[in-house]
């Protein structure tokens, strides 16, 4: 194996294993910003006049 | 006065610059024959006949005054555009405003597919290096499994300028054919019984999505992205740059037009100017069918880290809340027609089966996941190379 090939490996390696710590940060991303900004429908009229 | 003076362009004209006129008129023929992404192709197949007809002034020009040979507009187009990686990047913020993210926000699970569906990438560097390329070479050839334009013509533009041609031709040729790689695969891959998994209790499908949760979520992955790998920042950055444009509701003017005006424009200058590469003494070489094999590797890889990647996550999950594995392939950037295809695939299979939902969410995510790739390579590949 030629230490190109033993390079591309480690790099791949390194690569998807860093691709995945990436989408694992946003996803929490994802659920924290769904839970600090939770979507809220907007009020009626008529609750408002109640 | 000889033919050779007369005639100039003909007495020059080797058979190399003819296959080159050809698969020009091929790539022109693609793009208004079968639709095969016309917008890169067209630009591209004019562009590869314009610089192919010998003493093209589109790449060389006599100065009329000095009599000197100065570059052709071709060239400028490259030397301001994609050396500098402008033209790319200015498409990402095209694509920043065509993105909706709200889909991953109901199924932020699927994201991570955004990540198996990469895996093309790097068997495909490991593969190209193991065939004598150097790794930077390596590197650009196997971002074609990126199923993304832009990205493989930043990562081919900075590591391998040279490959950038066939580079190009082969991403944007996959991603038009997408229909026709994944299919085969997921089949070979899937049985009957998995193919019919439904998902409807993954994810809320009509949950509705806060307006600030949308606005932050671009600046957020922009500044969390920039402080983990700052080389990728200007990949995600330009990116996230037109999604927030897109999500501020202040800036509706401006989100129409990254999404029309100035993709159409870029996109038009990117195609020729790719073009520009593509002169038959570098472009009809061995190489060049090699690269556009190795891409078509990629693809498929790509298509099975994803499904492999679903195969895997249904090991651990019960029954009635498992994943359909044709959504992993999704992974890949190729939005929406890879969600498509597979979308139109579990219908086939079972025509009460809704998978459009989640594979939007998990092709969303692998437009973000090809964009990470690209500034991971970006990062990693100098520190070794």
């Amino acid at each position: 194996m030629t230490p190109t090939i033993e390079t591309a490996l480690l790099i791949a390696g390194i690569g998807m294993t860093g691709i995945f710590v990436f989408m694992a940060i946003f996803y929490l991303l994802i659920i924290g910003l769904d839970k600090l900004f939770p979507f809220i429908a907007p009020s009626s009229g008529d609750g408002e006049k109640k | 006065m000889g033919f050779e003076q007369l005639m100039p362009a003909i007495a020059g004209m080797t058979w190399q610059d003819l296959v080159m006129i050809i698969i020009g008129l091929i790539l022109i023929y693609l793009a208004i024959a079968k639709n095969y992404e016309p917008t890169l192709l067209l630009p591209m197949g004019f562009g590869a006949i314009l610089v192919n007809i010998p003493l093209s002034s589109a790449i060389k020009q006599i100065d009329p005054v000095t009599g000197e040979a100065v570059e052709g507009v071709l060239n400028v187009f490259f030397d301001a555009g994609i050396a500098t990686e402008i033209f790319p990047l200015l498409i990402f913020v095209a694509i920043g405003a065509m993105i909706d993210f709200s889909p991953l926000f109901r199924s932020p699970s699927l994201l991570l597919f955004g990540a198996a569906a990469q895996f093309g990438i790097f068997m495909t560097m490991v593969l190209a290096s193991f065939l004598g390329y150097d790794l930077r070479e390596a590197a650009s050839i196997g971002i074609i499994g990126a199923a993304d334009g832009p990205t493989s013509i930043v990562v081919a533009s900075r590591f391998a300028p040279n490959l950038l041609g066939p580079i190009s031709v082969a991403a944007y040729s996959y991603m038009a054919l997408v229909p026709i790689i994944q299919p085969p695969v997921i089949r070979l891959l899937t049985s009957k019984k998995e193919r019919l998994i439904r998902m409807s209790g993954i994810g809320h499908a009509n949950k509705q999505i806060s307006k600030k949760a949308l606005i932050f979520f671009p600046i957020v992955v922009t500044i969390v992205a920039g402080i983990i790998a700052p080389s990728s920042l200007a990949l995600i950055g330009f990116l996230m740059f037109g999604n927030l444009i897109r999500e501020c509701g202040v800036l509706n003017k401006l989100s129409l037009s990254a999404q029309n005006e100035l993709a159409s424009l870029v996109t038009i200058l990117l195609g020729i100017t790719i073009a520009s590469t593509m002169t038959s003494d570098r472009f009809v070489r061995v190489d060049t069918l090699l690269i556009i094999a190795l891409g078509l590797f990629a693809f498929i890889f790509d298509t099975f880290g994803g499904v492999i990647f679903a195969k895997f996550l249904n090991l651990f999950r019960k029954e009635g809340n498992k994943i359909n594995p044709m959504v992993g392939a999704c992974g890949i950037s190729a939005f929406p027609m890879s969600a498509r295809v597979i979308h139109q695939m579990g219908q086939k299979e079972d025509p009460y089966n809704y998978l459009l939902m989640p594979a939007i969410s998990a092709n969303v995510g692998g437009q973000i996941g090809s964009v990470v790739a690209g500034g991971i390579i970006l990062t990693l590949v100098p520190l070794f190379a």
